[in-house]
């Protein structure tokens, strides 16, 4: 009977404990403490300098190769929306970065055309560097984090101002028809017209060559 | 002694359960009412966003009633005053101040009841359940680029503002100018604020042109601005020399697009944002509790290559 009444009060006090600890607890989504718990005062120099140096690598080396992602969306768009693309909110639009390699064909003011294979020619932007293909794209802003859309929005300018001084002034000063150039970007296509001709792709990353030499 | 062990047992778990009611936010009974708050009625493209919405939460089967904060943060803390006392079930919030408004929606969040916001912003990551907000300054970085082109990257130019404590009129603002200002040979010759109204737009824009009479375009925050500017470009003799820019995709601004009147406007989708805050809502009560806190809503560009598509639909 002792030795009864003592494994009960040994139950119980592991249950009331565990109650306790239970109760003292609260759990909650890593996202979401992370967005409350983001500073009041966003600093955009900061937040861009870490995008550029951490997660726009990440995103690129997990990046599809262009002709591929090419292939999916002309054969099954929805499956290359789901797997590869990225959209914002309510939109028809979706986001993706790619990989790649071609010949440039032509040395447009805003844009040069890029040749990747004998069927398959895309545009990649030299000018007019503006709006959300990076940023989206990359799948590495997440518009929780932020207080109001301005600060969202103000990391697209600042991606937007990286990739003119970091990728397409030495782009447009050193492209030249028959060269051979490596890139990493972003694009957008809407669902609503997919039109894969006027592709315009927003270079991250370039690495060119005369097409000769290795 | 086995009498004494249960009483004390039997008022432990009592307290537990007094602890644990405590720790978690008191269940509201439903009242089967949704709310729907819209910072002015005195524009038709509000009464769209609040009819919409209002009709929508009817068609899921609540009781729906629409309240009109008349450009007023008093009047709107008011009506959230009533709200929260009558214990509806939601509130669908168009907001008159990105920050004046913060408290209302945390009041009515203390209260058990979720506001939903609507098209314009408050500056609060956790006081609303969700955000449904125009992509406003995608829209404008959109528009501006088109001005540029249209602009042969050289010009003068007004911009007429919205409400200035208005998020959405800073997001466009700020959007149009991320790409303008990067052309020098755009200048800006005067900006000043007609808080989304026709009649002031008018009168703002014949004082700036008595000043300044070599205008060559006109950006205004909403398309009531644009017509009013255009009616003041007109009435100086300068319709087909001033080039107009709006936002909203309003009936007239479309027509106005597709007569020439204006050169170019953002359609914005109120119906699409009203009906999704109130199917949003329904699911809340329905007992749905994870959402974004912000879900920005597309907006098209519309100007003479594509207005025939938007005429008659939005």
């Amino acid at each position: 009977m002792m030795t009864m009444s003592k494994t009960l009060k040994y139950t119980i006090g592991i249950f009331a404990a565990i109650l306790v600890v239970y109760l003292s607890l609260d759990i909650q989504n890593l996202e979401k403490h992370k967005a409350a718990s983001a500073p009041a005062s966003f600093n955009i120099v900061d937040y861009t300098a870490r995008f550029w140096n951490d997660s726009l690598p990440a995103s690129i080396a997990s990046a599809p190769q262009l002709s591929d992602l090419l292939k999916v969306l002309n054969e099954n768009p929805e499956n290359a929306f789901t797997k590869f693309g990225h959209k914002l909110g309510i939109s028809k639009t979706y986001y993706f970065m790619a990989k790649g390699k071609g010949t440039i064909e032509k040395v447009e003011p805003e844009f040069l055309v890029l040749s990747l294979n004998e069927k398959t020619k895309v545009k990649v932007a030299t000018d007019f560097i503006y709006g959300n293909a990076v940023r989206e794209g990359s799948g590495k802003v997440n518009i929780n984090y932020f207080l109001n859309m301005t600060d969202f929005n103000n990391v697209s300018v600042a991606i937007n101002k990286l990739v003119k001084e970091k990728v397409v002034s030495r782009l447009k000063k050193s492209a030249e028809i028959g060269y051979v150039l490596e890139f990493a970007g972003a694009f957008e296509v809407s669902e609503e017209n997919i039109d894969l001709s006027t592709l315009l792709i927003i270079p991250v990353s370039v690495k060119l060559s005369d097409g000769k030499s290795d | 002694m086995k009498r004494t062990l249960l009483t004390k047992l039997t008022i432990f778990l009592l307290l537990i359960s007094g602890f644990s009611s405590c720790t978690q936010t008191s269940e509201k009974k439903h009242s089967n009412k949704i709310a729907v708050v819209i910072s002015t009625l005195n524009n038709p493209w509000f009464v769209v966003l609040g009819e919409s919405a209002a009709g929508r939460a009817r068609e899921l089967g609540y009781e729906a009633q629409i309240f009109d904060s008349q450009n007023n943060s008093a009047k709107e803390a008011e009506h959230f005053d009533n709200i929260i006392a009558m214990g509806y079930d939601a509130i669908l919030f168009n907001p008159t101040d990105a920050d004046g408004s913060v408290l209302n929606v945390k009041r009515a969040k203390e209260a058990g009841i979720p506001t939903f916001c609507m098209d314009r912003e408050i500056n609060s990551r956790d006081a609303a359940t969700t955000q449904l907000l125009s992509d406003s300054f995608t829209g404008c970085v959109k528009l501006g680029q088109y001005f540029v082109r249209q602009m042969n990257k050289k010009g003068n130019y007004v911009e007429i503002l919205g409400i200035v404590g208005d998020n959405n009129t800073w997001n466009r603002s700020n959007g149009f100018h991320s790409v303008v200002d990067e052309f020098p040979d755009l200048k800006m010759v005067a900006q000043q604020s007609a808080d989304f109204d026709r009649n002031k737009a008018m009168d703002v824009m014949e004082t700036i042109m008595q000043a300044n009479p070599q205008i060559d375009a006109v950006f205004c925050g909403n398309d009531a601005m644009a017509l009013g500017a255009y009616q003041a470009v007109l009435a100086a003799g300068k319709a087909d020399k001033v080039k107009i820019f709006g936002f909203d995709g309003s009936d007239d601004a479309i027509n106005g697009i597709a007569e020439g009147k204006i050169s170019a406007t953002v359609m914005q989708f109120p119906v699409q944002m009203a009906r999704t805050s109130a199917d949003l809502a329904d699911e809340y009560v329905k007992g749905k509790r994870d959402f974004s806190t912000k879900t920005p809503v597309e907006v098209v560009l519309v100007t003479s290559e594509n207005v025939s598509k938007y005429q008659t639909k939005k």
